[in-house]
């Protein structure tokens, strides 16, 4: 398993936090951006609607002028009143054509140019079309028809002079030829005279050539939706969807653009909104209301523009790139100062780890960042004060260690090694003189009297005295050898390589030199007899118990004899 | 036929989309039964309890138009459909063709609950004293008339020829029904007009448009005729539907099915020949009569169904015969006819 530091896995969580808050920057300023471009490409294209529809309010007007004007003309001429015109009354039939033809002439959109009569069924007077080869021809006699049925004649015929009213769209079937039948509006005018309606002058539009009119000013991404007052489409991009309910199908745009209910009721007047369900895929939508007609019947169009959503997204696109570099260039970022934070972590971190594996071998090690103000630096102010403090305790353990093995090896009263640590004294020294083959001497010295020293000058003196005798034997012999006091007034001198019986008996005379002398105790000069013997190894024993014994008997010898010298 | 069914099949594409929904839950082993209905006509919980009665999958599949209609019925690819719902006119075509399973009164009990009138032979349905269709819904096209304009219900169609009501009429503008309305209110046979009768009726029918205030196409239109001017009587291409759109828009107008009779448009659901599971198909029919599906029908789609009288339709509302549609000698010669009386050619044209 690759492990893992805590300053890789610090540097890690850094990255990964940077580059999760550049993403989730990156991901809000691209939505923001997305929704600002929405949002103004909205306000753009409900802009260009309301546009549009006044061209179009000012296309409608214009025709309505038209048609008010051609009323007024032939409001000033006789008309017909009766089944048949006087002369004068068909000339004036004849001047209209005249005016009419013209008025097809100027105006390419319109596809007819009428005078009909209130009378007679709204029998048409005078009737000038556009045939689908682009002539202009008028229609007279049988051909004339009655068209008192159709709104252009029974609303008109309601109106004042000045007014104009607009038939719905639809298709035109008047003509029962199929080349005509196709997308049509009409506008009409009251011919008064006195102050009767007595015809209505009515202008037939080519309302797909109308619409291109001002479609063609439009950009081409633009979809282009007419739909009537009830919702039936009049102009979708879908060409098939437009006048659904000639076909018996009716093609709604509440249905398509739910939205769109609020216009038809006139909660809202215009609208725009996104639509994200067409088949083309999402588009924003602008709907208004265009008012249509005369002003005060109510009667409206849906005038709606469409833009696909990728035209208006692709700027957004755009950013979505750039972004991502610059997360690409923040993750780069990120991942070296996840790096150099990860050394900046670990490299006090390490100093400390070796500081404390040297100091748990008991070895120096380097400079602690105790300099640092930082967590660091007081974890390794932490760490010296700890160390001092576990070498002070180390020491005190050490220095009060030694003095049981002292106090445990040595006569506290003199110093000198006790029975036990010279019976290992000895052990040894016998260890290292059978492999040597070199003897060494056991000498067993016993102060005589001491008994009486202590009875009749007390057990300080006696103390003093016991001293006094462990210097004096320390000091006669080398000092490589092991004088330790065994008991009470016994004391014993190990002497390895005593190759000679005369080197032992030199060890002999030495102390018992040094005992000649009267010893100093307490500052006052005191004879201090001893009796001593001694036995050599391998002569006298080969072992400890042995060589004891022996040089324990020769003391004993030697202290009778002093008995006796001194009886 | 074109807009007489344009109110009651908005919800086509609700419709085909519950299609697909039932479709994708049909299972294999059980029998499968292939419907092809108008919208409103087999509700998903009507569907369940026929599934849950007769142990069988049904795919509904929903059509908007006659034409879509004929067009699922000719296409032969695919097991076909086992049981139609269509009007009495597409049913003699598809009788005419052969394409209809004949119906065994004994297997439809239900049929005994109808109105009286539904269970005498119908014309287009009924061929060598077998029944291939079993009615299931109808409107009748029956005459609205304002009730401050008249004094008493007019009896007879001529009211829309009435010069004293001239300006005030609305009529449909269809090329067919209106042939048939002149024929019915000259008290010949409104689907087989003689030949020599075509033009005396488009005479007839040009004073009829001299009387008119105006031809309407779409139910709304026709109520924005009586809002903005003073209509007396109108043709009601959509009947009851049309009355109910009216009387909600403040109007104060009755209904009447003249003497001579009203043109209707009738439903029937009928079987098809090329059917494996007939009897299956049989119970189908049987349970669409049944009160829990006809009434509700009504309930939820304002149809008239067949068990019970409409509430419009009482005694005296109901003074003549309701016609139910046939096909007509030639559609396409009174279209061509009526196009120019639409246009406005005078009678001497004709």
């Amino acid at each position: 398993m690759v492990r893992i530091n805590i300053g890789q896995r610090l540097g890690l969580l850094l990255a990964s936090f940077s580059l999760l808050a550049a993403l989730l920057l990156g991901y809000m300023t691209y939505t923001a951006a997305r929704d600002m471009l929405v949002e103004r490409a909205q306000r753009t294209l409900l802009d260009t609607t309301r546009i549009l529809s006044s061209h179009l309010q000012a296309g409608f007007g214009q025709l309505g002028r038209d048609a008010t004007m051609l009323a007024m003309l032939a409001g000033g001429l006789p008309l017909p009143g009766g089944a048949v015109p006087t002369a004068a009354q068909a000339q004036s039939l004849e001047t209209l054509a005249h005016m009419f033809r013209a008025q097809l002439l100027a105006r390419p959109g319109l596809l007819q140019a009428r005078l009909i009569g209130l009378r007679d069924h709204g029998l048409e007077l005078v009737r000038l079309q556009r045939l689908a080869d682009e002539r202009i021809v008028r229609v007279a006699g049988a051909a004339l028809q009655e068209k008192a049925h159709f709104p252009y004649v029974y609303e008109t015929a309601r109106l004042t002079s000045g007014g104009v009213y607009f038939t719905e769209f639809g298709i035109n079937r008047e003509d029962g030829v199929p080349q005509e039948e196709r997308a049509v509006f009409s506008v009409a005018a009251p011919v008064v005279q006195g102050a009767a309606v007595v015809a209505v002058v009515v202008l037939r539009v080519d309302a797909e050539a109308f619409l291109r009119h001002f479609g063609a000013t439009l950009p081409a991404p633009y979809g282009f939706y007419l739909a009537n007052r009830w919702g039936d489409f009049l102009a979708h991009p879908e060409r098939e969807k437009a006048f659904g309910f000639d076909r018996g199908q009716r093609v709604l745009v509440q249905e398509e653009f739910v939205a769109t209910a609020a216009l038809l009721s006139g909660a809202e007047r215009e609208l725009v909104f996104s639509h994200t369900e067409s088949p083309g895929g999402a588009q924003i939508q602008a709907f208004l209301r265009l008012p249509y007609g005369a002003r005060d019947d109510g009667r409206f169009l849906l005038l709606g523009l469409s833009q696909s959503m990728s035209a208006v997204l692709a700027e957004a696109q755009e950013l979505g790139g750039t972004i991502v570099k610059m997360i690409a260039v923040l993750a780069l970022v990120a991942t070296l100062l996840a790096a150099w934070v990860s050394r900046v972590v670990t490299g006090p971190l390490r100093a400390m780890v070796q500081a404390t594996d040297a100091f748990s071998l008991g070895m120096p090690h380097g400079a602690l960042p105790v300099e640092r103000l930082d967590e660091l630096g007081e974890l390794a102010r932490g760490f010296r004060d700890m160390e001092a403090q576990i070498g002070q305790q180390m020491d005190e353990l050490n220095r009060s260690r030694d003095a049981m093995t002292h106090l445990a090896h040595h006569d506290p009263l003199t110093g000198l090694p006790n029975r036990r640590m010279f019976e290992q004294r000895l052990e040894q020294a016998l260890d290292r003189a059978r492999r040597s083959s070199r003897p060494c001497a056991l000498v067993f010295v016993d102060l005589d009297d001491f008994k009486s020293v202590n009875d009749k000058l007390g057990h300080a003196v006696g103390d003093a005295v016991l001293q006094a005798a462990a210097q004096a034997i320390v000091g006669a012999v080398r000092q490589v050898d092991t004088v330790a006091r065994l008991a009470g007034d016994e004391f014993t001198v190990l002497c390895e390589n005593v190759d000679t019986d005369d080197a032992a008996q030199h060890v002999l005379d030495k102390l018992r030199q040094a005992f000649a002398q009267p010893l100093q105790v307490d500052g006052r000069s005191m004879v201090v007899r001893a009796s001593m013997g001694i036995s050599l190894y391998p002569k006298d024993g080969d072992d400890a118990r042995t060589l004891l014994a022996s040089a324990d008997v020769a003391m004993y010898q030697a202290k009778l004899r002093h008995r006796e010298i001194s009886q | 036929m074109l807009a007489s069914h344009g109110l009651r099949r908005r919800a086509v594409l609700v419709g085909a989309a519950q299609a697909a929904l039932w479709r994708s839950s049909a299972h294999a082993a059980v029998p499968v039964l292939r419907v092809l209905a108008w919208p409103g006509y087999a509700d998903p919980d009507w569907v369940q309890a026929f599934e849950a009665r007769h142990g069988a999958q049904v795919e509904v599949t929903i059509v908007g138009s006659d034409e879509v209609l004929r067009a699922k019925l000719a296409d032969s690819r695919g097991p076909g459909y086992d049981v139609v719902a269509a009007n009495t006119v597409e049913l003699a075509a598809l009788l005419a063709r052969d394409e209809l399973a004949p119906l065994t009164l004994a297997d439809l009990p239900q049929v005994a609950r109808q109105l009286p009138r539904f269970r005498g032979p119908i014309e287009g349905i009924v061929r060598g004293g077998k029944t291939y269709a079993v009615p299931y819904t109808y409107s009748e096209m029956g005459l609205v008339y304002d009730r401050q304009q008249f004094s008493a219900p007019p009896q007879s169609l001529s009211v829309l020829w009435d010069p004293r009501w001239r300006g005030k009429v609305l009529a449909f503008d269809g090329a067919t029904h209106a042939f048939s309305l002149a024929a019915l209110e000259q008290g010949q046979l409104p689907f087989r007009i003689a030949q020599d009768q075509l033009a005396p009726l488009a005479r007839h029918l040009v004073r009829l448009r001299r009387n008119l205030l105006s031809l309407y196409s779409l139910p709304e239109e026709s109520v924005d005729l009586f809002r903005r001017h003073r209509v007396a009587v109108m043709h009601a291409n959509y009947g009851q539907q049309q009355l109910k759109l009216l009387r909600d828009a403040g109007f104060n107008v009755g209904y009447v099915v003249p003497r001579e009779g009203a043109l209707a448009w009738l439903d029937c659901w009928a079987v098809l020949r090329r059917s494996t599971q007939q009897a299956l198909a049989a119970q189908w029919v049987n349970h669409m009569l049944h009160p829990s599906v006809s009434l509700e029908l009504t309930r939820r789609q304002g149809l008239a169904n067949t068990l019970e009288e409409p509430a419009a339709l009482d005694s005296e509302s109901l003074l003549g015969p309701i016609v139910w549609l046939q096909p007509v000698e030639d559609d396409a010669q009174r279209t061509r006819l009526w196009q120019r009386i639409v246009a406005g050619d005078r009678p001497e044209r004709f």
